[in-house]
């Protein structure tokens, strides 16, 4: 562990996220539109592959309940991929008999000081025979910020 | 290399976060919004996304041959191994080269991350490895990064590829 070589210091900080909500007519950022995709991606990703560990099903069997070769199925659990809304529907479902449910959470309004807002676009997956994966709940909306601890090298 | 490594916090859940990222000033720049509006925002925000993601706790895919990996790995081990250094491979846009970002680990679900490319700048592995070798020694000296007997040491939540 190091430990011993860096020092925790204060900063200002700024409370915005460096992200806006969408306003009027105002195009939105590609960089914003990455980020956003690929966050959504990651959950997708992380949504299964927690629902595939739980399973304990070996990706041959989902391979062949899904009808698809076993190098298709490794390469989708390999990383979060631009799946079509089928694929991962069929996943999730071919894994557990799960199906996915959808929230839509407003983090940006959060760091705008707005009130209720929990963090993220969630997705979770319902079945019946296991534990619904939980969101990450900010207790308190103003958490979400940008503020950093500068760590200098002693 | 200078200035001062910053604790990198998810844009969206503040210091709430399931593990730690440390970078570079420059890195935090490069990650930092807002994103520009044309493709290498587009990468920007897909690196800052992959840091985000690692965090809030997500999973990880990991490859620990440098010489054998799946191009569809999130995180890999670069040689030599010994040395402690991994590559954060950042592959989307799926129509970019991406990006690589390097550094090594401090400690368990602890990242320290000093330098980083976009793909397609990187002609030379063994210079990118001379440079966070290099960065590493000007801000840890004779620390080197954290070793582990095996990924559980390094990683919660992991996929091994």
């Amino acid at each position: 562990m190091i430990d011993h070589s860096l020092e925790k210091t204060s900063m200002t900080i700024s409370r915005t996220t460096g992200l806006s909500e969408p306003s009027g007519v105002d195009k939105i950022s590609a960089g914003t539109l990455g980020y956003i995709s690929a966050r959504h991606r990651q959950r997708q990703y992380d949504l299964v592959v927690r629902e595939f560990r739980r399973s304990g099903i070996s990706q041959s069997a989902l391979a062949r309940r899904l009808g698809k070769s076993p190098e298709v199925i490794s390469r989708l659990l390999a990383r979060p991929g631009n799946w079509e809304s089928d694929t991962f529907s069929e996943l999730v479902f071919g894994i557990s008999g799960g199906i996915a449910s959808y929230r839509i959470d407003y983090p940006l309004a959060a760091s705008a000081g707005t009130s209720d807002a929990s963090g993220m676009v969630f997705i979770s997956a319902s079945s019946k025979s296991t534990e619904v994966a939980k969101p990450v709940e900010l207790s308190d909306a103003k958490t979400a910020s940008s503020s950093l601890l500068a760590l200098v090298a002693a | 290399m200078s200035g001062a490594l910053s604790h990198l916090e998810s844009l969206f859940t503040g210091d709430e976060t399931a593990r730690t990222m440390i970078v570079s000033p420059e890195i935090l720049a490069a990650v930092t919004p807002p994103f520009s509006d044309d493709d290498k925002g587009r990468r920007l925000g897909e690196f800052r996304a992959w840091l985000d993601a690692f965090l809030e706790g997500a999973e990880v895919s990991v490859a620990e041959d440098p010489f054998n990996k799946p191009a569809d790995a999130m995180l890999a081990r670069v040689a030599p191994v010994k040395e402690g250094f991994w590559s954060i491979r950042v592959t989307d846009p799926n129509d970019t080269p991406g990006i690589r970002c390097f550094g090594g680990f401090g400690g368990k679900d602890q990242f320290i991350a000093l330098t980083w490319e976009y793909r397609e700048a990187i002609q030379d592995f063994s210079q990118e490895i001379g440079s966070i070798r290099d960065a590493w020694t000007d801000i840890f000296a004779d620390d080197r990064p954290f070793s582990g007997e095996n990924l559980d040491d390094y990683l919660t939540n992991y996929r091994t590829v």
